[in-house]
């Protein structure tokens, strides 16, 4: 308490001036907290980069190996390198390949570069692609994808030839995709395929460190990584994020509190009903894709009464895709054709075309009905023929958000036209299944895959096996997977499209947008069609340092102040 | 043969065909499930002769009484076979994440313990009082919420609000709060019902009586007379609700992305990944029936009436 006495300015100053030491003493103590002022508000921000960046996705992964695998994700795309992509405008470009081409019409030659290596650090040569190729064929679940090639020549140590029994046009959506990519198979052979499932070893940007089950995967930068991709600057490994954590969150809520919270920089899956709220988030950059296929009806051929075309036609423009949209808060566009903008020989004019034919109208669908006998005779609001009213079955998946949520809506639409839809849920691969079996009316349905290629799976009469079947149709689809020209493919395709958009075996629905979200902070991020493949090349995590603090600003006065009390008291 | 040890016994052997009906239930419940794996796992691009040949490989299309013998036989040898979908031995599998959540249902189970017994034991020492509606209230309110939606709420309260708890996964000690909380919270209410109607039971009981006519202090005739007898049902329930909280842990774990069995379980029928389903079934259902008869021969230790009535002498 003494020291406040002594604090009391007034009796003392009658006593004298302050002696010049102490005035310059003051003067140096506030000139230092003017500068430390200047140096803490003004100071500049110092740009500092995360080195780890974390990734969220909803389901975890099957295994690492993507030759034994039957889906990949993000973590794939990470670990392995397909010898070419699409670019951002889906062109072909080289990967980890220096150099492509089509030989003789139907061969594909790959030019290596002579210092590729896999993250081991084992060589990638022409004879190790080959292997790589030949091990696909034996274990994948998707081994078909191959069986055009009929051997793989090598050439010389950087030069590889598939030799192909048929101008193999729909291989392309294989090779551009991490199916495609050669995965170490010395490594393979080493440690056997069950633990190489475990702990793959590809080409790509990072590789596996550890996979944690039901949790994540930590991947870290593979020093060798080098890519031929002309869109990206860096082509090598990324010099900022050195580690990715790849974290697997299955609940929408928790995934998107996660990255909120900002404890994830990037997540997939965006439930439809987050996508408004994200895109107002000014922290939150949302990448959207749409995705290369469409959501539809099938319709089941052999059935009674979908037989007749006029009921099919009729359903096709009963249905308000527009209305279909809204309801999912525009995260799908109204679609009336079969592909998609992101499938490779995507026609506008097929799109354009069947808009105009097959316009919402409902009058018009009515009118379909009538012609073909069915009338409400009996009030009812339910169109019936022959004393039986128009009752159909609708397979809903209730794993596929989008087609759960408009199910009610369709039943709301075709209502409107008379016609009495029951709906049922069942997981998707229930649907699959029953529609697979012939077992059903009208079914709920998806793909997504890029290449056209997919029809033969689904609307040919011996392979897809489903109720469709169309002599034209399976001819088309023969001939198109063999068309290495573009332009002459796409108009096999378009051709097939309006056959089929005539039979109506499939009814188009919409198409739907893939979402990713990243933090603001993550920078120079490329997401790729047609799957939403995210590209790190150029990327890097600003970290949120540096920059003015007002804190140390008022730190540094509330010191000068009791400093310059403190000489003051003092100044004798 | 002393009683104890023979009613042990007989208690185990009974166990094994429930065992084997569950694990019967369980093959022709998945079973009827009107999808194929092979199917399921495959996308659209895979043809028919592919799948046929799966199934084959993995003995779908044998009939299903065949399949359950040859899954049997393959237990029976320490086998659980492999996972369709990782192709990774189903124990292995198993192994890797039943810490877990054991780690997040004995957490759980002892803090519900921990706080519904004394909770129990004042709602039935000052029976009708404020503090005991305050109790049964409590524990009510957070009973008849889903587990599932308080572990939503506690999640997006503390950590994306308040940032105080980490979000989901599993690391630090900080990471089993909410899941915890989420699994505890609810399971509290059994418990402090069950010790608050214990104790009122005991309270009238005439060795009570006699206890406080002999002049002891109320403290120890509650503590060592009352709550000691009232514990023996609590006891068994503490045993009885181990396997409950493992399925509680089902959804919990999907929720917070705890990479605990629960979730591999959940994975497994989303999958349709039949082995994958039968091992944990039936690793839940040997530790339901090892915690039940645990419980049993816990309460007959401590109340001999019990197997004597049952020892039959």
């Amino acid at each position: 308490m003494g020291g406040w006495v002594a604090f009391d300015p007034l009796p003392r100053r009658r006593k004298g001036a302050i002696k010049a030491k102490y005035a310059v003493a003051i003067v140096v103590i506030i000139a230092a907290a003017i500068a430390a002022t200047w140096f803490f508000l003004l100071k500049p921000p110092a740009v500092k980069y995360r080195e780890v960046l974390i990734i969220a996705i909803p389901e975890e992964i099957e295994g690492t190996d993507i030759q034994q695998v039957s889906w990949a994700n993000e973590f794939h795309a990470l670990l392995y390198q397909p010898l070419v992509v699409f670019d951002p405008n889906m062109k072909l470009v080289p990967d980890l390949a220096v150099d492509f081409e089509v030989v003789d019409g139907k061969d594909i030659v790959f030019k290596l570069p002579p210092d590729a290596k896999f993250s081991s650090g084992n060589p990638i040569t022409a004879e190790v692609i080959k292997e790589s190729i030949e091990r696909y064929k034996r274990l994948s679940p998707y081994a078909e994808d191959f069986a055009v090639v009929e051997r793989i020549e090598v050439i010389d140590a950087y030069t590889v030839k598939l030799v192909n029994k048929e101008p193999p046009a729909y291989l392309w959506a294989v090779l551009t995709t991490v199916y495609g990519a050669p995965v170490d198979v010395k490594v393979a052979a080493e440690i056997g395929d069950e633990e190489f499932n475990r702990r793959s070893v590809g080409s790509g940007p990072y590789k596996l460190v550890e996979w944690v089950k039901g949790s994540h995967v930590t991947m870290e930068v593979n020093p060798y990584y080098k890519t031929n991709m002309p869109f990206v600057k860096n082509k090598g490994p990324n010099p900022y994020i050195k580690k990715v954590i790849i974290r697997f969150i299955p609940e929408d809520l928790t995934r998107i509190s996660e990255f909120l919270a900002g404890r994830v920089d990037i997540i997939r899956g965006v439930p439809a009903e987050e996508v408004k709220r994200l895109k107002e988030n000014p922290n939150v950059v949302l990448y959207e894709v749409l995705s290369p296929g469409i959501n539809y009806i099938m319709v089941n051929m052999k059935h009674e009464i979908l037989k007749d075309p006029n009921v099919r036609k009729a359903i096709m423009i009963a249905i308000n895709r527009e209305e279909l949209a809204k309801a999912l808060d525009y995260t799908v566009v109204p679609w009336y054709s079969l592909m998609s903008p992101t499938m490779i020989c995507y026609n506008e004019s097929v799109e354009k075309w069947a808009e105009s034919v097959y316009k919402y109208d409902p009058e018009k669908a009515k009118e379909l009905l009538a012609a073909s006998g069915w009338v409400d005779t009996d009030g009812d609001g339910i169109v019936d023929k022959d004393g039986k009213p128009l009752r159909l079955t609708l397979l809903v998946p209730v794993d596929r958000p989008a087609l759960k949520k408009i199910a009610p809506l369709i039943q709301a639409q075709l209502k409107a036209i008379g016609i009495d839809l029951k709906i049922q849920e069942f997981t998707y691969s229930i649907v699959r299944e029953r529609t697979r079996n012939w077992d059903f009316d009208l079914a709920l349905r998806l793909f997504s895959w890029a290449d056209p290629d997919i029809f033969i799976y689904l609307a040919h009469s011996e392979i897809g096996n489903y109720t469709y079947s169309n002599p034209l149709v399976d001819k088309i689809l023969e001939e198109a997977r063999t068309i290495m020209d573009m332009t002459e493919r796409t108009k096999a395709y378009s051709r097939m499209q309006m056959i089929m958009l005539e039979d109506l075996f499939m009814i188009p629905l919409f198409v739907e947008k893939e979402y990713i979200a990243a933090s603001k902070s993550v920078k120079g991020l490329i997401v790729l069609p047609p799957y939403g493949t995210i590209i790190l090349n150029d990327a890097k995590v600003v970290e949120e340092a540096g920059g003015s603090s007002p804190m140390a600003a008022l730190t540094a006065w509330v010191f000068a102040c009791a400093a310059t009390a403190y000489v003051y008291a003092r100044r004798e | 043969m002393p009683a104890l040890l023979r009613y042990v016994v007989k208690r185990m052997l009974i166990g094994i065909p429930i065992v084997l009906g569950v694990t019967i239930i369980l093959f022709i419940a998945t079973r009827a499930i009107p999808a194929d794996p092979i199917v399921l796992l495959a996308g659209e691009r895979v043809t028919r002769e592919r799948i046929e040949e799966l199934r084959r490989m993995w003995g779908l299309d044998q009939p299903l009484y065949m399949q359950y013998l040859i899954w049997l036989y393959n237990i029976l040898h320490g086998n659980m076979g492999v996972s369709i979908v990782t192709k990774q031995p189903v124990f292995d599998l198993i192994m890797e994440r039943l810490p877990y959540t054991l780690q997040l249902t004995v957490t759980s189970l002892l803090i519900a313990y921990a706080a519904g017994i004394p909770m129990g034991v004042y709602a039935a020492l000052r029976r009708g009082s404020l503090g005991d509606y305050a109790a049964i209230g409590f524990s009510t309110f957070f009973y008849s919420m889903p587990s599932y939606w308080l572990g939503l709420m506690l999640m997006v309260v503390f950590g994306l609000y308040l940032r105080v708890l980490p979000i989901s996964g599993a690391g630090g000690p900080e990471h089993l709060v909410l899941p915890v909380l989420s699994l505890s919270l609810p399971s509290i209410a059994t418990v402090v019902r069950l010790v608050r109607a214990e104790m009122l039971e005991v309270l009238m009981e005439d060795y009570v009586r006699t206890a406080f006519a002999k002049g002891l202090p109320s403290r120890l005739v509650h503590l060592r007379h009352a709550l000691r007898n009232a514990l023996i049902p609590v006891t068994v329930l503490f045993f009885l609700q181990l396997p409950w909280l493992i399925g509680g842990a089902v959804v919990i774990e999907t929720v917070f992305a705890w990479p605990g069995m629960g979730r591999l379980l959940y994975n497994a029928i989303i999958q349709l990944d039949y082995p994958v389903i039968q091992g944990i079934i039936l690793i839940i259902a040997v530790l339901t029936v090892a915690s039940n008869t645990l419980g049993d021969i816990i309460l007959a230790a401590l109340d001999p009436r019990i197997r004597l009535e049952r020892g039959g002498e």
